[in-house]
């Protein structure tokens, strides 16, 4: 140890003290946790993130690959929902001219409204013929507009 | 005036500071207008990019003062890099907070695993990660050389952070203001620019408050153990309250 | 969405930061305080 203090002369080897012994072992705990989330996000990295979501056409294309497989779907929500009795409401996405048929149970974003873009979670169904969803998320773009109280909202009939 | 880290600069910047975060908040939640799409949801847009950005300028700063405490040991730049570590992560909490409320309006989730929100969260793991190197119990020379190789990972993970929603598909947005032509409203965007100054203000002033502190704690276990034994003693007994000097 | 669940959120956002900035002056305040007491004066000149 070369703890040198240039000002004080109270420089005796000093016995270790509880104190330290126990705030090292917090602290080491500490980096513990720490070390394991880095482990964690590394992996939702180069898992989730690296690959967020298919657009609906990439989606379609690669039906067969993704089978029954749980991924994300991209696509501006056209058209209206129908409500269905079972609670799920369908409703059609649309991305670079492919049109894509979701089931969706499940709560709906308020901003979930005609015309926005959305990225959903589920799988296709056991035909391939629809998506099911059961997590919408309302894809935000990166413009502000003021919204003026005379002014019709764009996205009300 | 005794027992204080300020100055007459920093009562001048805090006061500049006050004053910003008085106007900051005037615009935000009065004279700026809602958004066309987020209605009111937009306000914590004047939080959450301005700490965000901040953030990040703060941990180039404790990166750059790793590489000199590395090269030089320069103590001056290793209590620099430490102190930005500390605001910088304060802020980089303010930005995860506020991007998980305003999240919640937006999009309907607080947290989803996209590039963006994943590799923030990691950068804000690595910079506690940063702080805990920071309170080992050993050798400062030690410590800080420690921290210091630490402390240059927060350099490509912020650009990592930073270039996230260009690189990767998020669902995060892109960003505004970098763009040529911003689409942003003409007061929308002075209050985010005005919300940038202050949190830079706001940086700056702490900045020199924990640099300070930070220099005094170093003096403290330059006196010695016996010292540093006493503080944490009245540490433990008063709760960091007021107690007579000895 | 209700525009005052918007503004409850808009609210607390701003309110979380700002208590975790006046937690960290605080803080900092007080550890200098107990810091001066231990450090003579000609060691903590400011200007």
């Amino acid at each position: 140890m070369d703890v040198t203090p240039r000002t004080a002369p109270t420089l005796e080897p000093v016995a270790p003290r509880p104190a330290r012994g126990k705030r090292g072992l917090v602290i080491g705990l500490v980096l513990v946790v720490l070390l394991g989330a880095t482990g964690f996000l590394l992996i939702k990295v180069v898992g989730d993130a690296s690959l967020y979501y298919y657009n609906a056409d990439e989606a379609v294309a690669k039906k067969a690959q993704l089978g029954d497989h749980r991924f994300r779907i991209q696509g501006t929500y056209v058209g209206t929902s129908t409500d269905e009795p079972d609670g799920s409401i369908e409703f059609h996405i649309a991305f670079n001219g492919t049109r894509v048929a979701v089931d969706h149970s499940g709560s709906e974003p308020a901003l979930f409204k005609p015309g926005v873009p959305v990225v959903l979670e589920g799988r296709w169904s056991d035909r391939g013929t629809t998506f099911l969803s059961d997590r919408i998320e309302v894809k935000h773009g990166e413009d502000y507009r003021a919204k003026h109280p005379d002014r019709v909202p764009s996205d009300q009939p | 005036m005794t027992g204080t880290t300020s100055s007459r600069g920093t009562r001048v910047l805090g006061a500049l500071t006050l004053a910003g975060m008085a106007a900051l908040l005037l615009f935000a939640l009065v004279l700026s207008p809602q958004d066309e799409v987020q209605g009111e949801a937009v306000r914590m847009l004047y939080v959450h990019v301005p700490t965000a950005i901040v953030a990040f300028t703060a941990f180039f700063v404790t990166v750059a003062g790793s590489i000199v405490y590395l090269w030089k040991r320069s103590e001056w730049w290793d209590i620099t890099a430490h102190a930005s570590a500390e605001i910088g992560a304060v802020l980089l909490g303010a930005t995860l907070v506020s991007g998980m409320l305003w999240g919640r309006v937006s999009w309907g989730v607080y947290w989803t695993w996209d590039a963006r929100l994943t590799t923030t969260a990691l950068l804000f793991v690595f910079v506690l990660g940063y702080l805990a190197v920071r309170r080992l119990p050993m050798e400062r020379d030690r410590r800080s050389r420690l921290a210091a190789v630490v402390g240059l990972l927060l350099g490509p993970t912020t650009i990592v952070c930073h270039y996230a929603t260009t690189w990767w598909r998020t669902l995060h947005q892109g960003p505004t203001i970098t763009r040529l032509n911003p689409e942003i409203d003409g007061i929308m965007l002075f209050t985010l620019m005005l919300g940038m100054v202050v949190f830079a203000l706001l940086y700056a002033w702490l900045l020199i408050h924990r640099f300070r502190v930070l220099w005094l704690e170093h003096r403290v276990e330059d006196l010695g153990l016996d010292a540093a034994l006493a503080e944490r003693r009245s540490e433990a007994e008063d709760g960091g309250t007021l107690v007579p000097s000895p | 969405m209700t525009t005052s669940f918007q503004w409850q959120l808009v609210l607390l956002c701003w309110a979380l930061v700002l208590a975790a900035i006046a937690v960290l002056v605080v803080r900092s305040v007080q550890r200098a305080r107990r810091l001066s007491r231990q450090v003579p004066e000609e060691q903590r000149r400011w200007m």
